[in-house]
């Protein structure tokens, strides 16, 4: 086990190498300075040429990646340019929104879908299978920021229950802080919820098929044993892939959720940086998410051993 | 049967519902100014940095001129005022300019302001901003008399040198001479200024915050704009960026923001429609045009340039680019009819006098052989892209052959930097206070515009006092004739921003072309 955790964290050199590389030719290639975005649109092409300048993006393209992956490889990230503080940093103080943000939507997401899909599997045909078909359909379909928009006009203008956007850091009252990400997390949960409702419930249906349920029911156990030591837990195994990718889906409509709601996280960070060309930013989040992508896929293959010993790793 | 929860979220619903629409339960009206509080100010974009010596961006003079403060400033009718000074006086000659700085005066560090700082501060705003360079090509020192006085010599007469310096694009703001050491050339990062609040703090994405200056030394004259008397009522004021308008108007409309800026016009009924919100329309705001590359491809000749002037029907662009009618203005003004100072209607037998049969023919007289013509627009700014989808057509209606081309705007402010990559570009030009700080009339600005005509118009402006009235008058009719028959940039029409506020929580509130929070109080 530890031979195969210690490979694939060493696989991700290579991916750090690749998308780092990748992000860095990527964003300096596309079109946009970010010295002309500081000095606004009236400045002259001589101010715009001074501040290139006075911030080394005159230097050649070579130049400024070997520099920064230089940098990258002793663990500096570089200094932001709008920011005026290391990305490292930066990335820490919009964790916390991000983090809470999403671990919250998942909560809700899996609150509502395991045991929806689970039911909905159970009284497969009923009215309630359709009614939670509906929704997961919904779920997939509609898209955050408009769920977003419309939870703000129903829950935050019409009825005051919520602010309509912002952040309150957690140091300033749990209550505040859980109403200011309220919305936002049921705005990004519904999607993820629809997903994972609908791989618990399929693979509900098929573990419900197997033999040893039949068995199961034969001896004489109630439905419920049956459902919850039985089906359950042999169900969630495929479901469990889906939540991992979801977690990591999360940050991806994160960027949306955020930008709708002006949550200060790290989905808003790297939208203001791109519109910025706020090029270290960029590249230290992209290269952030990419960690934190292949760190969650590690953590749901070393779960699929704990939920199902006929899995070994080494 | 509906459930309990549903019943009580309707009722709910019903009750504030009836609480809006009960006029004896709204909050007072603007009665005694109050000290305290916050004012919770939405913006639409985020600047890049608050140093106003820097930027020409609107996100940062909005937030930078409750901290910074020159020696002149636009009084409420766009006309140059002193605010750090006390007043000038000008050598018979025209070439010495001596300058004394008001007593008592106080940076936010406690400092007192001093000839030095302003000698340093005025030496970085020649380097920095366009206007302070072309202003500076005229300079030929900026020197210390005493503590409170400042000369600056000229090289050569030029009378818009206390307009330049009280222009709010790059201002010539006064900072402490350490700030401008630290700074350099790069965007400052210690805000220090004199005004009367404060900069707080700054958390990006999430707010700005700046603080009740206490010991801030007013004028005492009501001359508006951003000089005369200023009273820091509230404690502090919150600048917010929220990108999305419907989550700046819903802000708006809870009460969670004080005022919502930049709201798209279409929201305009629903404003009307509450009573606790109003709308501010502001009329000095921005005109749209059509820029011309005259460095590079088919537009270098001015007959075409004029075709496309004659090609377009500027009602219809801005009625798709800003839709209802009381949001636009077709106006031939280079500037706003409320500048008085400097508006003129010269052109106006040229200006929205589409002749598409004029436009043929100056095309045919060009020899415009149907060589593609690249225009670029943006969707980053809803305006921006709708009236590329009526222009577009309607150059076409002539026979131009057109590539439209989007970006996102960065993409679009990079590329057209570059002379060989457009032809056409939209954007918009917000106000200027004299033709030589007319942006487009620059020959580095992307467009790249030479104009021997232009030039000796200018100079003549320059060397006329701004005493003589009659011949200023004269000399910008000029200048706006240069502008229709050289037609460096063709011009759509003016448009009128939207800012809307809560009356029930905001009072004092004046419009203007941006806003502005002192003498304005909060009741929360």
């Amino acid at each position: 086990m530890a031979r195969y955790v210690a490979g694939r964290l060493a696989a991700l050199v290579p991916v750090v190498l690749v998308v780092g590389v990748t992000v860095f030719l990527l964003i300096h290639l596309i079109p946009g300075d970010p010295a002309q975005v500081i000095l606004g649109p009236d400045a002259s092409a001589a101010q715009v040429a001074q501040l290139r300048h006075a911030l080394g993006l005159d230097r050649p393209i070579y130049v400024q990646l070997v520099l920064w992956f230089e940098r990258v490889l002793r663990g500096d990230l570089g200094n932001s340019i709008f920011l005026r503080r290391p990305v490292a940093q930066a990335i820490g103080e919009h964790l916390g929104p991000t983090a809470g943000l999403t671990a919250l939507a998942e909560a809700l997401a899996l609150a509502v879908a395991i045991p929806s899909g689970v039911l909905a599997a159970w009284k497969q045909h009923s009215r309630f299978d359709q009614a939670f078909m509906l929704f997961v359909l919904l779920g997939v379909s509609i898209p955050s920021f408009w769920t977003g928009l419309n939870l703000i006009a129903a829950f935050a203008v019409s009825i005051r229950l919520f602010p309509v956007a912002g952040y309150v850091s957690p140091a300033r009252g749990i209550g505040p802080w859980l109403g200011s990400l309220a919305l936002p997390a049921v705005a990004l949960a519904f999607t993820q919820a629809g997903l994972i409702a609908r791989m618990a419930r399929d693979s509900t249906i098929d573990v419900l098929a197997e033999d040893y349920v039949r068995t199961a029911r034969s001896k004489g156990l109630d439905e419920a044993a049956v459902l919850a030591r039985h089906a359950v837990r042999n169900a969630l195994i495929p479901t469990l892939t889906v939540v991992g990718t979801s977690l990591a889906n999360l940050l991806s409509g994160a960027v949306v959720v955020e930008t709708v709601f002006v949550l200060p996280g790290i989905g808003n960070l790297v939208v203001q940086s791109i519109s910025r060309r706020d090029y270290p930013v960029i590249e230290g989040v992209v290269l952030f998410v990419a960690l934190v992508y292949v760190v969650l896929n590690l953590l749901v293959d070393l779960l699929y051993a704990a939920l199902d010993p006929r899995i070994q790793y080494g | 049967m509906r459930s309990p929860l549903l019943a009580r979220l309707l009722a709910c619903l019903v009750a504030l519902s009836m609480m809006r629409a009960a006029p004896g339960l709204a909050a007072p009206g603007g009665g005694e100014p109050v000290r305290g509080g916050v004012i919770h100010v939405a913006t639409n974009a985020e600047p890049g940095t608050i140093d106003w010596q820097s930027s020409t961006a609107t996100a940062t003079r909005l937030v930078a001129w409750h901290i910074f403060e020159g020696l002149f400033a636009l009084d409420r009718n766009y006309e140059v005022k002193p605010l750090l000074a006390q007043g000038y006086a000008v050598s018979p000659d025209g070439l010495r300019y001596t300058i004394r700085l008001r007593q008592g005066l106080k940076f936010h560090n406690g400092q007192p302001v001093t000839a030095d700082d302003v000698v340093a501060s005025l030496e970085r705003w020649g380097k920095l901003s366009s206007g302070g360079q072309e202003t500076f090509k005229a300079i030929k020192q900026v020197k210390k008399v005493d503590d409170g006085t400042i000369e600056i010599d000229l090289g050569r007469a030029f009378a818009p040198l206390i307009t330049n310096l009280g222009d709010p694009k790059q201002a010539a703001v006064i900072m402490p001479k350490s700030v401008i050491e630290a700074s350099g050339l790069k965007p400052a990062t210690e805000l220090v200024g004199t005004g009367p609040y404060i900069f707080k703090r700054w958390t990006p994405g999430q707010e700005i915050v700046l603080a009740r200056n206490p010991g801030y030394v007013s004028r005492t004259e009501d001359w508006g704009g951003i000089t005369g008397r200023k009273v820091a009522y509230a404690d502090e004021i919150d600048f917010f960026p929220v990108t999305d308008p419907q989550v700046r108007f819903s802000g708006v409309s809870t009460g969670q923001y004080d005022l919502a800026l930049e709201l798209p016009q279409d929201l305009y009924p629903k404003v009307k429609a509450d009573p606790h919100l109003t709308a501010d329309i502001v009329r000095v705001f921005s005109w749209t045009g059509v820029v011309f590359n005259k460095a590079h491809g088919v537009f270098t000749d001015q007959r075409l340039r004029q075709a496309v002037l004659f090609a377009m029907k500027p009602a219809d662009l801005m009625a798709a680019a800003i839709g209802p009618k009381t949001f636009w203005q077709l106006d031939p003004g280079l500037f706003f009819p409320e500048q008085k100072g400097v508006y003129s209607r010269a052109g106006a037998e040229i200006y929205n006098h589409q002749n598409l049969d004029r436009a043929r023919a100056l095309m045919k007289e060009a020899g415009y052989h149907g060589q593609k013509i690249i225009v670029m627009s943006t969707k980053d700014y809803t305006w921006n892209n709708n009236t590329a989808q009526v222009l577009v057509p309607e150059l076409q209606a002539v026979g131009f052959s057109v590539e439209p081309q989007v970006y996102d705007w960065p993409t679009l402010l990079s590329r057209r930097a570059k002379q060989d990559l457009w032809d056409i570009f939209l954007t918009g030009f917000s106000p200027s206070i004299d033709p030589t700080a007319i942006i487009f009339f620059g020959s580095t600005w992307p467009g790249w515009y030479k104009s021997e005509t232009l030039e000796q118009e200018l100079a003549k402006w320059s060397s006329t006092p701004v005493s003589d009235a009659a011949a200023r008058k004269k000399l910008m009719d000029q200048i706006q004739t240069t502008f229709y028959t050289e037609v460096p940039v063709a011009k759509i029409g003016n448009y009128f921003g939207l800012e809307v506020y809560n009356n029930t929580r905001l009072h004092g509130y004046t419009s203007y072309f941006d806003v502005r929070f002192w003498n304005t109080w909060v009741t929360h």
